[in-house]
C-alpha cells in the first residue's frame, strides 16, 4: 500500500502534479491558500505560443482535481508545520474559516447577489470590486463562498447577516472556527508559484503615479473576458480605447540593483499580450521595448516572428530610463535610446504595460535552503532536478525558478513521479 | 526587418572598423572600474539630461570602448560634454557606473591630447605623479634659495624678500609656457575630432572657425551653462570655485605688484577683500570636494583616482599656505611668512605647471572647445547629408 | 430507438465564441430544432458551474442526447463525455459541434457567423437524434516499459519507472549509454561533467535489476496500442564480448581508420574501438559498417575476446507504455558555412566541449595546431534562428547559457584570452541571467549582428566582419579560433522513429506533444510518451525533468489494470460482408483480417489495432465496414441538415 502525497499550491504545477500522482493511484493532499485553486494560469487570458485561452485549458484539469477520487482538496488551508523526513513526513494544516459550510453550499451565488459589502477584488487585481462574501472567479473550484472577515459587516460591524437569511442551504456559519488537520505524507510537492516584484522598485516608469501604467498581469485581467471590463480594454484614466500601447520588458528583472535574474516568460507574454491587444482593437500600434526578447522554447521564436510579420508589432531594443505623463491627455511619454543611431527617443503612447519580473513564494513552515538571489537551492540540479535541500521535499513550478507553463508541467510529472517512488517506500 | 530606425549611411566609400583588444584595460586604469558589465541597454544615455538628438553617451562610448574602437573614441567631442551627473550610475541596471567611465574616458583623452607623453605619465604612474611633483617644488625651492631679496627680520616685507620683477617674470614665463602647451593640445584635440565616420579630415572654412569660436567658447567658458541642465547645485559649487580660481589668479598673477608687497596687505588694502572671498570660495570647494569623495555621496564622487586626491591636495596646500602667509604678514612674523611663501610657491608651480595642461585642470579648455568643435562637425556632417531620420 | 429529447449547450468562451457569434440567438434557434426539450447558454461551458447545468438538466428534463456547441472536440469532447456518463448517460450520445475554430475564430461578419454558428449546431442535432450507445473497449495492461534511447532522459525515465516497480526495456542505437550529454564536459553551475552525470546513471542502471538495457539496438517495429505493444528490435553484434580486458592491442593492428564521431571528428579511431573514453565503457565494440573483417585484432587479442562470426539478434518484447527519448543531433554547419569545413581554426561548440574535456583529444588543452589561440570569437545561433540558408527557424535554446558556461570555464584556464561573442539576443533565461553577468565581469565582449557575420579565412588568419547593430557600424575583429555555437536538430532517424511508434511531428522534425502547454511529455498516440530533446531543444537538466515526468505519465499508464479505448472504431455487418478483402488491404494498422466461418469469409475488425480512420467504410462496396459514431446513415442526416433550407 502507498502513502500519501502532499502537494502546496494550487496552481498548475500543483494541478499536474496531483493528477498525475492520483493517476498512479496514490491519495493526494493539495492545499491551496486561497479559497480556490488555478493559480496564476487563471488570472491569464491566452496563452502563448498557441494562443489557447487559459480557461480553456485550464478549467477542466481543476474540475478533475475536485473530482478524482485520489485528491483531497483543501482550500483556503495553510500548511503551518512539518516535521519527520522522507517518507514520514507529519504535517500541520490550518484550514481557515471561510464561515460557509462547504458541504452545504451549493454555489448560487444568491449570498454574492445580496451581499452590501463592496470589496476590490484581488482576482482582477483591484480593478473591479466583488463583494464581502464572494467567489474568487466564476470558475472557482470548489465552488464555494467565502466571507472576507475583514470587509464583512457582521464582522466589522456586527449587523447585517444578509447572506445568512437569503442562503437557501444554510450554508453561512459565522460561528465556523479554525480547524487544524494533522497528516502523515511520505513527500512534499511545493508548487507556491511566485508574485510579481513590487513595480515601484523602478520609479522612473511610474507605476501607481500615472494611472494608464499597467502590469502585465493587470493586462492580462484587462484583456480578459472575465476581466473587470469584460474583455474591452479601456484606460483607466478615461475609459476610452488606446490607440497604442508600449509593453516594457524587463521591469524589475535583470537589473542587480532589484533582481538578477531574467524571468523567462515575460517576453513571450508581452508579445503574446501585444497580439491580443490587436485582436482586440485592430487599430493600435503596438511596441514592445526589449533587450533580448527570449523566445527560446518551442514554437516561441515562430510566434515572436508571426507578432511581426503578420501582426505588424514594433520591436525596439532599448531600456526606456523613464515614462512621464502629459497632464492633460494622461497619454505617457517613453524615453529611450534608439540603439543602431544612438539617437534618444521620446514615444508618446495611450498605454504603457509593464512586464514585471517575479519572486518566488515560499510557504513558511519548511524552512529550504535559497541561494543568494533568494531563489531555492536545488540539492542535485542535474541527478534530481525537482530536490530541494529536504530529502522527500520537491519543489516545482515559477517557485523553484521563473518559468513557462510548458516547463512547470514537466516539473511536475517530474516531482510526482519521485514523490509516487517514495510513497511506495522505494527511492 | 524590425521596426528600427537605419541610419542613412552617407555615399562614401566603406571603411570596416577594426577592433583592438588593449583599449578596454587602460580604461579601467583610469577609473572605468565597472564599465565591462554593460549589457547594452542604452538606459543610461536615454535617461542623460544633456544628450539629445544624435548627442549620444554614454552607451555608444561604452561599446566603442569595449571593443577598442580608439578612432571613434578619439574623434569624439562627446566625453567633454558630459558633466557627470550620475543619473545614469543611478539607475544602471547592471551596475556599470557609466558616468565614471565617462570620466575615464576624459582622463584617458587628456592622455591623447597632450603630445609631451608627460600625462600618460602622470596618469598611468602614481610614482611619476609624486616624483613630478617633488622636482618642479625642488626646482621652485633652488631658485628662491638663489634668487630671493634680502630677508628682512624686524618686519614683514615680502617684497623684498621676494623681489616682484622675478616672480613677475617667473610667473609670466609659466603662464606663457601652459599656455602654449595647453593650446597644441587643444589643437591636437581638433585634429582628433574633426574626423567624419570613415577617419576623414573634416575641413571647416574660416569664417565658420571664427563665428563659432566667438558665438560658444567665451560663453560657455565663463558660465558653463550646460552644467546648468545637470544638477544645479553642482553647477553653482562649480562657479563658486571657478570663480574662486579667476579671482586668485588676478589677484596674483596680472596684480602681483599690487598683493605681493612689502606693504601690509590683508584688511588693508581694497583688493584684500577679493582676496578673502577668493579663499572662502576655494576652501568651500576644496571641502565639498573632499567631504563628497570621502563619503562618496555622489556618483561623480564614487571612484576618485590617485590624480584627484593629488589635485585636491594640492590646492588645498595652496589655500593653506596662502592663508598663512596672508595672517603671518598680517601678525608680523617675518621669517614664517617668508618660508610659508616660499612652500606656497613651490606647491602652487607643480600645481599648475601639471594640472593644467597635463591633467585634470585641462578640462577648463577641453570643455569649451569640445562644444564648439561638436558644433562645427554637426554643422559639417548635416551639410554632407548625414541626416538622422 | 426510443425519442429522442436533446438538450443543447451552447459556450460562450469568455469572448472567443460570444464576441462573433450572437449567442442568445443561436440559443432560441436551438430550441426549435426538431428534438430539442432544452437549450441553454454559459459562459464557460467546461468549467464546474457549466457542467453542472448539463448534469442537472439530463435528469431533470430526462435528456437522453446531449450537444455541446463549444470549442473543437479534441479540446473537450473527453470532457462532456465525463458529464454525461456521471448523469447516467451513455457518454457515446454527445455530439460537439465546433462554433470556435470552425466559426467564431475564423470570421469577422457577426451576422453570417451567428448563422453559421445555428447551422452547425443544426447539424449537430441532426446527428444527435441518430446516435447509439456505444461502449468502450477494456483491455489489460502489461506491465513493462519501452524507452527508446540512452541518453540522460531515457536514463531517467528508466530508473525512475524501474525504481517504481515496473519492468523497462531501454534500447540505445549506440554501442553505450549516455548519448550527448556524456560529451559537453563540464556543466553549467557545477563541477559535474557531462560525463560525470550520465557515469552515475549508468551505473544506477546497471545495478537496477528492472532495467533491461539494450545497447547497439534498434526499433524495428512497434504493434498493437495502448496498454498492448508488440516491439521487434534488432541487436546488431559488436563482435567483442565480455572477457575484454581493454588491453588495446586489437586498436593497434587494426587497419580501418575513420573519423571518431565521439570527438565530433577531431580525431580518428579505428574500426575496432573504445566507445567512450570513460570507465564505464567496460570493453571495445567494432564498428560493422567500417570493419572489413581482415581478423588482425582476433589474432592478437590476447584473451579470445573477439568473434566475427557474431550475428544480429531479432528481439520480441511485450510492453504496455512506450517512451521515446531518443535525443537530437547537433546542427553541422556545411562547408563554407562561417569558414566552417575552411580551417581547422573555426569548429562548432561541440568540438569545443571536447577540446576543454579533460578525457577529450587534447586532455582538456585548449590548442589548436599546438598553440593556445589568444583571441576566440563565438558566433550565435548557427543553424538556428534562420541566420543561414540552412538553418532552422527556431531557437535551440541551450546554446547561448552553453556558449557563456564553456566561455567562463576557459576564462578559468586561460584568463589572457580575448573572447568576443557575436550574438543575435543573448537568451540567457532565467537564472542562467547570471553566467551572462559573470562573463561580462570577466571581460567577454558582446557585440550584436544583424545578418550573419562573414568569416574571412586567409592563410592562417581569421577575420569575422559583421554590421554591429547596437553601434550601426560595420566592424571587423581579427581573431585565432571561431567557435560556431552549434544549434540542435532532429536526430538522424527521427523519421524511422516517428513512423514505426506513429507519432506526429512538426514541420522542423521534432516529435509533437499531445498538447504543446499541458500535455507536453504525451504523444497524440496513446501509450507513447516523450523525453528530452526529441521534442525540440533542451538543456540537460531540462532533458532530464522531462525523462521524469515521461516516466510519471508512463507509470500513470501501467499502474492501472485496464485502460480502455474509444469504441469510436470500425465495425462490420457480417451479413452484408462478401469477404472481398479489400478492406483488408486498405487498413493502414493491419487491423482487419478475414475470417472464415461455416465457409462464409468475412471482415473482422481487431478493436485494440483499430485506430477509427475509417478508411475501410470509405472503400467498403457493400457498406458492410462502418464507423461506428460516424455511420452511413448518421453521416447522412448530417448532410441532410446542412443542406436543409429553414
Amino acid at each position: 500500500m502507498s502513502k500519501p502525497v502532499l502537494v502546496i499550491g494550487g496552481g498548475i504545477a500543483g494541478i499536474q502534479a496531483a493528477l498525475d500522482l492520483a493517476d498512479q493511484g496514490i491519495q493526494v493532499y493539495l492545499v491551496e491558500k486561497s479559497p480556490s485553486i488555478g493559480g496564476r494560469m487563471a488570472q491569464l487570458d491566452k496563452t502563448f505560443p498557441t494562443l489557447d485561452c487559459a480557461s480553456c485549458i485550464l478549467t477542466p484539469k481543476m474540475v478533475s482535481v475536485a473530482r478524482h477520487n485520489n485528491i483531497k482538496l483543501l482550500t483556503y488551508s495553510e500548511v503551518i508545520e512539518v516535521s519527520g523526513r522522507a517518507g514520514d513526513f507529519n504535517v500541520k494544516i490550518l484550514k481557515k474559516p471561510r464561515y460557509v459550510e462547504e458541504e452545504n453550499c451549493i454555489g448560487c451565488g444568491e449570498c454574492v447577489a445580496k451581499c452590501p459589502s463592496r470589496v476590490p477584488d484581488e482576482f482582477n487585481l483591484k480593478m473591479s470590486n466583488r463583494k464581502a462574501i464572494y467567489f474568487p472567479f466564476p470558475q472557482a473550484v470548489p465552488l464555494k463562498a467565502t466571507i472576507d472577515k475583514e470587509h464583512c459587516l457582521f464582522f466589522t460591524k456586527g449587523v447585517c447577516r444578509v447572506c445568512e437569511r437569503f442562503c437557501p442551504t444554510k450554508a453561512i456559519n459565522f460561528e465556523q472556527q479554525p480547524k487544524t488537520i494533522e497528516l502523515n505524507v511520505a513527500a512534499i510537492i511545493i508548487a507556491t508559484g511566485y508574485d510579481l516584484i513590487d513595480p515601484s522598485l523602478a520609479p522612473l516608469y511610474g507605476y501607481g503615479k500615472y494611472q494608464n501604467v499597467y502590469t502585465s498581469l493587470e493586462f492580462e485581467r484587462l484583456v480578459s473576458s472575465t476581466g473587470p471590463t469584460n474583455g474591452e480594454i479601456i484606460r483607466r484614466s478615461d475609459g476610452k480605447h488606446p490607440k497604442s500601447i508600449a509593453f516594457i520588458q524587463c521591469v524589475c528583472s535583470r537589473d542587480v540593483k532589484i533582481n538578477p535574474n531574467c524571468s523567462a516568460f515575460c517576453c513571450m507574454a508581452s508579445v503574446k499580450e501585444a497580439i491580443l491587444a490587436k485582436e482586440h482593437l485592430g487599430d493600435v500600434d503596438c511596441t514592445i521595448f526589449y533587450m533580448d526578447l527570449r523566445a527560446f522554447g518551442k514554437g516561441y521564436q515562430e510566434f515572436y516572428k508571426r507578432a511581426m510579420e503578420e501582426f505588424n508589432i514594433k520591436f525596439i531594443k532599448a531600456k526606456p530610463a523613464k515614462i512621464e505623463e502629459k497632464p492633460e491627455t494622461k497619454n505617457l511619454l517613453i524615453t529611450y535610446e534608439e540603439q543602431v543611431t544612438g539617437v534618444k527617443r521620446v514615444l508618446e503612447v495611450d498605454m504603457v504595460v509593464l512586464a514585471v519580473g517575479v519572486k518566488p513564494v515560499y510557504p513558511e513552515a519548511i524552512s529550504l535552503e535559497k541561494n543568494e538571489d533568494g531563489w531555492v537551492k536545488l540539492r542535485n540540479p542535474y541527478l534530481d532536478p525537482v530536490s530541494t535541500s529536504i530529502e522527500g521535499v520537491y519543489i516545482i513550478g515559477v517557485a523553484a525558478g521563473a518559468k513557462d507553463i510548458p516547463d512547470s508541467v514537466t516539473q511536475a510529472g517530474a516531482a510526482a513521479v519521485k514523490a509516487s517512488i517514495l510513497a511506495w517506500g522505494g527511492g | 526587418m524590425k521596426s528600427e530606425v537605419i541610419l542613412k549611411q552617407p555615399e562614401v566609400s566603406h571603411k570596416v572598423l577594426r577592433v583592438s583588444p588593449e583599449l578596454p584595460s587602460k580604461l579601467i586604469e583610469l577609473g572605468a572600474t565597472k564599465f565591462y558589465r554593460c549589457f547594452n541597454c542604452g538606459n543610461c544615455t536615454a535617461i542623460c539630461p544633456l544628450t539629445e538628438g544624435k548627442v549620444s553617451y554614454p552607451r555608444k562610448l561604452i561599446r566603442y570602448s569595449l571593443l577598442g574602437l580608439e578612432d571613434r573614441i578619439l574623434s569624439s567631442a562627446e566625453p567633454w560634454l558630459c558633466y557627470y551627473c550620475g543619473e545614469c550610475s543611478d539607475y544602471c541596471p547592471r551596475d556599470a557606473e557609466p558616468g565614471s567611465f565617462m570620466m575615464a574616458l576624459r582622463r584617458y583623452l587628456t592622455t591623447k591630447y597632450d603630445w609631451t607623453g608627460l600625462s600618460r605619465l602622470l596618469y598611468f604612474s602614481k610614482k611619476v605623479e609624486v616624483i613630478a611633483i617633488m622636482i618642479l617644488a625642488a626646482i621652485v625651492g633652488l631658485l628662491i634659495y638663489f634668487l630671493h631679496g634680502p630677508i628682512v627680520l624686524d618686519r614683514v616685507e615680502l617684497e623684498t624678500f621676494a623681489p616682484i620683477h622675478i616672480v613677475d617674470t617667473a610667473g609670466l614665463a609659466v603662464f606663457f609656457i601652459l599656455a602654449t602647451l595647453l593650446i597644441t593640445n587643444i589643437y591636437r584635440m581638433y585634429r582628433y575630432v574633426m574626423r567624419d565616420d570613415q577617419g576623414r579630415r573634416i575641413k571647416i572654412p574660416l569664417k565658420f572657425l571664427i563665428t563659432d569660436f566667438i558665438k560658444t567658447v567665451p560663453l560657455h567658458f565663463f558660465t558653463q551653462m550646460k552644467f546648468r541642465l545637470c544638477k544645479v547645485w553642482n553647477w553653482i559649487n562649480h562657479l563658486i570655485i571657478v570663480y574662486g580660481y579667476a579671482a586668485a589668479f588676478i589677484l596674483f598673477v596680472p596684480l602681483l605688484r599690487f598683493t605681493q608687497t612689502n606693504e601690509p596687505f590683508l584688511l588693508v588694502n581694497p583688493l584684500s577683500i577679493l582676496g578673502i572671498l577668493s579663499t572662502i570660495a576655494l576652501i568651500y570647494g576644496a571641502s565639498v570636494a573632499i567631504h563628497g569623495r570621502v563619503k562618496k555621496s555622489q556618483p561623480m564622487w564614487r571612484y576618485s583616482h590617485s590624480t584627484d586626491w593629488m589635485f585636491i591636495l594640492l590646492l588645498l596646500v595652496t589655500v593653506v599656505t596662502g592663508i598663512l602667509v596672508g595672517i603671518f604678514r598680517l601678525i608680523g612674523l617675518p621669517l614664517a611668512t617668508y618660508i610659508t611663501y616660499s612652500i606656497h610657491l613651490m606647491i602652487v608651480a607643480p600645481f599648475l605647471i601639471l594640472e593644467v595642461p597635463f591633467a585634470k585642470w585641462s578640462h577648463l579648455a577641453y570643455r569649451p572647445f569640445a562644444i564648439y568643435f561638436a558644433g562645427l562637425k554637426e554643422r559639417f556632417l548635416a551639410s554632407r547629408g548625414v541626416m538622422y531620420v | 430507438m426510443e425519442q429522442p429529447r436533446i438538450g443543447v449547450y451552447i459556450c460562450h468562451c469568455g469572448v472567443n465564441i460570444a464576441g462573433t457569434v450572437n449567442v442568445r440567438e443561436v440559443v432560441e434557434y436551438a430550441k426549435n430544432l426538431p428534438n430539442v426539450v432544452e437549450a441553454k447558454d454559459y459562459v464557460f461551458m467546461c468549467s464546474a458551474p457549466g457542467q453542472e447545468i448539463i448534469r442537472e438538466d439530463i435528469k431533470k428534463c430526462q435528456l437522453n442526447r446531449v450537444v455541446v456547441a463549444a470549442c473543437s472536440p479534441t479540446m473537450h469532447e473527453h470532457t462532456f463525455r465525463t458529464v454525461l456518463a456521471e448523469a447516467g448517460l451513455n457518454p457515446y450520445l454527445l455530439e460537439m459541434a465546433n462554433i470556435r475554430e470552425h466559426c467564431s475564430w475564423v470570421h469577422t461578419d457577426k451576422v453570417a457567423a451567428t448563422e453559421k454558428a445555428k447551422k452547425l449546431v443544426e447539424i449537430a442535432v441532426a446527428k444527435a437524434s441518430t446516435l447509439e450507445p456505444l461502449e468502450e473497449i477494456e483491455f489489460k495492461v502489461n506491465e513493462n516499459l519501452l524507452i527508446v534511447g540512452g541518453g540522460v532522459a531515457g536514463m531517467t525515465a528508466a530508473l525512475d519507472s524501474a525504481r517504481r516497480g515496473f519492468r523497462v526495456y531501454l534500447v540505445e542505437k549506440k554501442p553505450i549509454l549516455g548519448g550527448n550529454t556524456a560529451r559537453l564536459g563540464r556543466l553549467a553551475g557545477t563541477d559535474m561533467r557531462g560525463v560525470d552525470v550520465a557515469g552515475s546513471m549508468i551505473e544506477y542502471v546497471k545495478r537496477n535489476g528492472m532495467i533491461t538495457t539494450l545497447t547497439n539496438t534498434e526499433l524495428v517495429s512497434v504493434d498493437g496500442s495502448v496498454g498492448n505493444f508488440k516491439v521487434t528490435l534488432l541487436k546488431k553484434p559488436t563482435y567483442v564480448n565480455e572477457k575484454c580486458t581493454k588491453c588495446g592491442e586489437c586498436v593497434k593492428v587494426c587497419p580501418v581508420e575513420v573519423p571518431n564521431e565521439y570527438e565530433f571528428g577531431l580525431t580518428k579511431r579505428k574500426a575496432i574501438y573504445l566507445p567512450s573514453p570513460a570507465s564505464y565503457a567496460s570493453t571495445y565494440v567494432i564498428d560493422g559498417e567500417n570493419c572489413t573483417k581482415c581478423g588482425e585484432c582476433v589474432k592478437i587479442c590476447p584473451v579470445n575476446a573477439i568473434n566475427l562470426e557474431e550475428e544480429s539478434e531479432r528481439i520480441e518484447i511485450y510492453v504496455g507504455a512506450v517512451i521515446a527519448a531518443c535525443g537530437y543531433d547537433p546542427y553541422e554547419p556545411s562547408v563554407g558555412e562561417y569558414g566552417y569545413g575552411l580551417s581547422n581554426k573555426v569548429i562548432t561548440l561541440f568540438q569545443l566541449n571536447r577540446l576543454l574535456d579533460p578525457e577529450g583529444p587534447t586532455n582538456g588543452e585548449l590548442k589548436i595546431d599546438g598553440f593556445v589561440p589568444r583571441s576566440i570569437a563565438f558566433i550565435m545561433c548557427v543553424g538556428s534562428l534562420n541566420t543561414t540558408p540552412n538553418s532552422y527557424p527556431y531557437c535551440s535554446r541551450m546554446c547561448c547559457s552553453s556558449t557563456l558556461k564553456d566561455i567562463l570555464l576557459l576564462k578559468e584556464k586561460y584568463p589572457n584570452i580575448d573572447v568576443y561573442v557575436i550574438y543575435k539576443d543573448m537568451r540567457t533565461y532565467g537564472r542562467d541571467e547570471q553566467l551572462y553577468l559573470t562573463a561580462c565581469e570577466k571581460f567577454v565582449k558582446f557585440a550584436r549582428f544583424r545578418e550573419a557575420p562573414k568569416v574571412s579565412v586567409t592563410g592562417e588568419s581569421l577575420e569575422v566582419t559583421f554590421f554591429e547593430e547596437t553601434l550601426g557600424e560595420e566592424i571587423s575583429i581579427p581573431v585565432d579560433l571561431v567557435v560556431l555555437a552549434v544549434g540542435m536538430k532532429p536526430p538522424k532517424d527521427v523519421e524511422k522513429i516517428r513512423t514505426i511508434l506513429k507519432v506526429g511531428c512538426g514541420p522542423e522534425g521534432f516529435l509533437k506533444e499531445a498538447h504543446l502547454k499541458l500535455r507536453p511529455v504525451e504523444a497524440v498516440t496513446d501509450g507513447v510518451y516523450l523525453a528530452g530533446a526529441v521534442t525540440g531543444p533542451k538543456n540537460v537538466v531540462e532533458s532530464i525533468t522531462s525523462g521524469s515526468a515521461a516516466a510519471s505519465k508512463a507509470v500513470g499508464l501501467l499502474c492501472r489494470e485496464k485502460v480502455r479505448i474509444e469504441p469510436t472504431i470500425a465495425s462490420i455487418r457480417e451479413e452484408l460482408c462478401s469477404g472481398c478483402g479489400i478492406c483488408v488491404s486498405v487498413c493502414p494498422y493491419g487491423a482487419i483480417i478475414i475470417q472464415i466461418k461455416e465457409n462464409t469469409r468475412s471482415a473482422k475488425v481487431e478493436p485494440a489495432l483499430c485506430k477509427g480512420c475509417g478508411v475501410c467504410a470509405a472503400s467498403c462496396p457493400s457498406g458492410a465496414a462502418q464507423q461506428l459514431k460516424y455511420k452511413d446513415i448518421q453521416l447522412k442526416a448530417q448532410i441532410l441538415a446542412a443542406t436543409y433550407k429553414r
